[in-house]
């Protein structure tokens, strides 16, 4: 305790006396610049200056600050609301010695430097807005670095390196002028610095659900592990079981092998009709009549799900991993993409630039349809009995049944609506990139998605198995 | 295990299903719960086996409070009804499944199913059907044998003996009787048989409208006490 007090004063003191020491070169700044510089303006030289600060102050975070892992553990135990827990977070993660030198020097540089004081003020935010964005930004990383992300550190780093490189003059430039327009009195800027901060904030809010969840359930799982018996561990069959519960089902099996092979007549006949033609409208068509190609994945994941709800009760009350079962549900879904890509393949010789689609169209749906179906899924709470139902029968029936296919098939409307903005401005194959990319992102995060998913799982376990009991 | 449940509390809209003050069932006691219908014997289950959210109170289960931990499950064994089945499974793939899940091997499961063949009289193993075709005597049948299988420390079974044929509950009763001799795991049964309850469990309590009304040690006249309350 006495060690802990004395580091604890020591360090105030240091930090004081830092902070006393970049307050006077701050206020002094602007005289100094004058007199060593004659002629130049220190607002402008600063603000060239800037951008390198910036990139300076990210790497520095990047190395010392420490993303607060056994502060979450710590406060994890306690009765808290996990809104609040994040908020505290991202409120602590803000009190550091480089927000220190910000505070100290920026603030005594923007009193002693600029005569109008609404100018002032708006640069100091829209500098306050960049640093807090650097916070953010390495909160992020070292949130997905304790997920278990390695490689995103010298991924991102290395990104970042040939960015910088190739585009240094570039951004240089507009960070430069971004800072001089407001100078000059465009508060858009500020507008602009808002609102990125606020998508900021977003991003950084829900990586810290993501890495409480995933702590909290490894100190479940922790906890569940100390005395099972034989060493026993929680894990969830393999993937044939999953397949077994839909394809037994005569009436499943019609229903995925129909949907499977009837849109092929319409997207073979309608893209050989428009083979001859390239205009931006014939990409939207085009866009849109792939995206039948991969329909039948989204009534697979409504099936998927549609089967627990017949023993919801018993997979609750054994020792279930729900992140296996997640995983091995993202599987049976996900495994007919490349089938219907296949599918879909000959198309090329109709027109080469098909492929494009097909691979951005398959990326997409596995990386952000599949898990949205999931996510749904989670949500699920009514009764479906594939056994019981009568698919084709459908006088006298509720709608009930179908909500989880015509929920599950909302995602696949994404890509052709993303395509039509690029394809408009005769940009298709950046469109296509976006989509792919979006995908591809989605993948590479899909241990925090799993998560996130597990906890919707134990969120609504009691409501979905008082629902799935009430219909059964 | 020991399972401790204190001032438990379960409502659905107005009506109070679930009211028990407190209630202690000891290591390797056999405890059947009676009651008529709507008395609140399966949402109790349903609450040990954290499938209903309690309204207040705790149950702890070997120590743990059944909704904060899933280490129980390891221990626990149970089948309350129907929906503890997967339809499009066979009885062995459906007992693999389970087993699987508790982490033994292929081979122990067999052994372990195959132990029960008397019970299932030649109606379930090998027949090739699923289970959503059996019959309700034998799905209850392969839904108890699930639970048997993993030879838990807590069983939990709602109505074992409904729709079983007089020669299988007989066969039930007596595979009850000596799981109690062989590993005394505690028993939790739910049963309107109450010849048949009262064979099988050490203590009985009676439950109406959620409370506990009745609490006693099974011995000879416990029969004759049950009957008497309930016809009288």
């Amino acid at each position: 305790m006495a060690a802990a007090a004395r580091y604890s004063s020591t360090h105030s003191f240091f930090l004081g006396g830092f902070a006393v020491q970049l307050t006077t070169i701050g206020a002094f700044l602007p005289t100094i610049m004058r007199t060593v510089m004659p002629g130049a303006d220190p607002i402008q030289v600063i603000n060239a200056a800037l951008p390198f600060y910036f990139v300076f102050d990210f790497f520095i975070r990047l190395l010392l600050q420490k993303f607060p892992s056994v502060l979450l553990l710590a406060y994890l135990a306690l009765p808290l609301r996990r809104r609040f827990l994040v908020g505290y977070i991202l409120g602590k993660w803000h009190i550091d010695f480089l927000n220190l030198i910000f505070i100290s020097m920026f603030v005594a540089f923007a009193i002693s430097a600029f005569d109008e004081f609404g100018i002032g003020v708006s640069w100091l935010l829209l500098v306050l807005a960049v640093v807090l964005l650097n916070g953010l930004l390495v909160l992020n990383i070292k949130g997905l670095l304790q997920d278990g992300y390695r490689f995103l550190g010298p991924a991102g780093l290395s990104l970042l390196y040939c960015t910088g490189i190739l585009f240094s003059e570039l951004r240089w430039n507009f960070v430069s002028g971004m800072l001089d327009g407001l100078v000059s009195g465009e508060t858009l800027f500020l507008l602009m610095a808002v609102v990125v901060l606020a998508f900021a904030y977003a991003v950084s809010c829900w990586t810290l659900v993501g890495v409480t969840y995933r702590l909290s359930f490894a100190e479940r799982q922790r906890l569940s592990r100390i005395a099972p018996p034989g060493g026993a561990g929680e894990r969830w069959p393999e993937l044939a079981f999953e397949w077994r519960q839909m394809w037994r089902n005569k009436r499943v099996r019609t229903v995925i092998l129909i949907q499977s092979f009837m849109p092929m007549m319409i997207v073979y006949s309608q893209i050989i009709a428009l083979a001859s033609s390239s205009s931006p409208w014939s990409d939207i068509m085009l866009g849109g009549l792939l995206t039948l190609a991969f329909m039948p994945v989204f009534v697979l994941g409504g099936f998927s799900f549609a089967t627990e709800s017949s023993y919801f009760d018993r997979i609750s009350s054994i020792p279930v991993d729900w992140n296996k079962f997640l995983w091995q549900k993202f599987r049976i879904i996900s495994i007919w993409i490349p089938f219907f890509f296949l599918l879909y393949c000959p198309l090329i010789l109709v027109r080469s630039d098909i492929i494009y689609f097909l691979i951005s169209y398959a990326l997409f749906a596995i990386g952000v349809s599949t898990p949205m179906i999931l996510w749904r899924a989670t949500w699920s709470k009514t009764h479906f009995d594939i056994g019981g139902h009568s698919l084709f029968n459908y006088q006298g029936m509720s709608t009930a049944p179908f909500r989880i296919e015509i929920l599950g098939m909302v995602p696949i409307s994404f890509p052709p609506i993303l395509i039509i903005p690029f394809a408009l401005v005769g940009l298709t194959y950046i469109g296509l990139l976006v989509i792919g990319g979006c995908g591809l992102v989605s993948l590479a995060f899909y241990k925090r998605w799993l998560c996130l998913l597990q906890a919707g799982i134990a969120k609504r376990k009691y409501e979905r198995l008082e629902g799935f009991r009430q219909m059964g | 295990m020991q399972i401790d449940i204190e001032y438990l509390t379960k409502s659905y809209q107005s009506l109070q299903v679930i009211d028990i003050k407190a209630l202690s069932i000891p290591q390797g006691q056999a405890f059947g719960l009676v009651g008529n219908n709507g008395a609140g014997k399966t949402t109790l289950f349903r609450l040990i086996l954290d499938l209903v959210k309690t309204d207040s109170g705790s149950i702890i289960s070997g120590g743990v409070d059944v909704s904060e931990s899933e280490s129980w499950k390891f221990h626990t064994g149970s089948y309350l009804g129907e929906e503890f089945l997967i339809p499009f499974l066979t009885a062995e793939e459906y007992f693999h499944f389970i087993g699987r899940t508790y982490q033994l091997d292929d081979a122990t499961v067999e052994e372990r199913y195959r132990d029960y063949e008397s019970f299932f009289s030649g109606e379930v193993l090998g027949q090739q059907k699923f289970i959503r075709d059996f019959s309700t005597g034998n799905k209850r049948k392969i839904g108890i044998v699930a639970a048997l299988i993993v030879e838990p420390e807590v069983l939990i079974l709602d109505e074992p003996f409904a729709n079983l044929d007089p020669t299988s509950q007989q066969r039930l009763v007596d595979i009850l009787v000596n799981l109690k001799g062989d590993r005394s795991p505690t028993l939790l049964i739910s049963s309107h048989d109450l010849s048949n309850v009262t064979s099988v469990c050490d203590r009985i309590a009676v439950l109406e409208l959620g409370d506990i009304v009745m609490d006693v040690d099974t011995g000879a006249d416990t029969l004759d006490k049950l009957e008497s309350y309930f016809f009288n």
